[in-house]
């Protein structure tokens, strides 16, 4: 769940110092608040959402502000080894493309696309309408499919 | 008129079924132009490939040291498994394997676990002659039960990993549970007592040839640690 936790935290703040510590306040407050964890439920989605609620927390607390440009697509950290490097710098692409998406597709994108929830589960966890999500994912892939026509 | 966020939910699979069918009924019919399906065109196999190399990448975590409480590890054991971080191994400092499996199962105590077992001298003769006979050693019920502050409740066999565990539970005036812990252990070498925190209860460790000794409980380093020389000296 750690490697999950930390790409995801690393989608929202973009950076790579900053996912460190989001992923690392997340797990604090998600042992703090383990008493409130509802066995049965789905521990990845109650996790997640302890990560994006501190995330919001910092932005609107103005800690994430300055210093926090978008690194979407250091070389050295994010390519998978031993790929053919065509497929490196497509990765990198899409990586930029999505880092650069506003925050609300952003975040919606990387529930849903990058890990794998449904609409359901990613409005309950972004406590939006479904709608919303669909919304988001609109003008998220509008967003994107300039890179699909560059690429092909 | 399909909306984009429509033709989105359709290209998810996210639509209901029958209104998945009239989309693609929609699409092959040509009632929706291929430049607005191109506009939302998405690889998301792409996507996932792309954002999969992240997840080797992600940091190991290094965590503060819980404080000490009784009913919070239990509870947290079970949200850290989840996380992933092993609270025995990523949030002390390391430790081998039985200390921490120990400490696990010593966070599981409340104060009401021990205090109901009454101290029968006769039963508890029979469990130390047994463990004794289990351990090769020597221990007296004087000796076990001779640290003051601490009331002797109870022996029981344990295992771990195929060795001999014992654990040897008291508890404090206030009921609060406190363990030593015997490991059997070939190839043991000698270490003297030191103190150390797992899972927010205060822990002594010490070791002599053949045998690794613990003993935990509370939030207090000196008296674990003094509990430990006691019976270091004794055994």
């Amino acid at each position: 769940m750690h490697p999950r936790l930390w790409r995801f935290a690393y989608g929202l703040v973009r950076n790579r110092a900053a996912a460190d510590d989001l992923a690392q306040a997340t797990c604090l407050r998600a042992l703090e608040k383990a008493g409130q964890f509802q066995k049965g439920t789905h521990a990845d989605r109650w996790i997640f959402t302890i990560c994006r609620n501190i995330w919001l927390n910092d932005l609107r607390a103005g800690k994430l502000r300055l210093g926090m440009g978008v690194v979407p697509a250091d070389e050295s950290d994010l390519q998978a080894k031993n790929c053919d490097p065509v497929e490196n710098i497509f990765a990198s692409e899409v990586l930029t493309k999505v880092m650069a998406l506003p925050d609300a597709q952003r975040e919606t994108v990387l529930l849903t696309y990058v890990e794998g929830f449904s609409y359901k589960d990613t409005a309950a966890m972004l406590d939006i309408p479904i709608g919303t999500v669909m919304s988001r994912l609109s003008a998220a892939r509008k967003a994107l499919a300039p890179l699909n026509k560059e690429v092909e | 008129m399909y909306s984009d966020e429509d033709i989105t939910a359709y290209l998810d699979g996210e639509l209901p079924v029958a209104e998945m069918a009239a989309m693609k009924t929609a699409i092959e019919n040509g009632k929706i132009p291929q430049a607005r399906l191109d506009a939302l065109h998405m690889d998301k196999a792409a996507l996932s490939t792309a954002f999969a190399p992240l997840l080797a990448t992600a940091p190991e975590l290094a965590l503060p040291v819980a404080k000490p409480r009784w009913v919070l590890p239990a509870l947290a054991a079970s949200v850290a498994l989840v996380i992933g971080i092993g609270l025995g191994t990523r949030l002390q400092a390391p430790q081998s394997g039985w200390e921490m499996e120990v400490a696990h199962y010593q966070a599981l105590y409340v104060l009401e676990t021990l205090s109901v077992i009454e101290p029968d001298l006769d039963r508890l003769t029979q469990e130390v002659a047994k463990t004794n006979a289990l351990l090769g050693l020597d221990m007296s019920i004087e000796t076990l039960n001779g640290f003051e502050g601490l009331t002797l409740r109870r022996a029981q066999v344990l295992g771990f990993e195929g060795q001999v565990l014992i654990q040897i539970a008291y508890t404090m005036a206030d009921g609060t549970p406190v363990a030593f812990c015997i490991l059997k252990r070939q190839n043991s070498v000698e270490q003297p007592v030191s103190t150390t925190e797992l899972l927010g209860l205060a822990t002594a460790t010490w070791q002599n040839s053949g045998y690794s000794f613990l003993t935990i409980g509370g939030d207090d380093p000196k008296l674990m640690a003094d509990f430990a020389r006691h019976l270091a000296a004794a055994i």
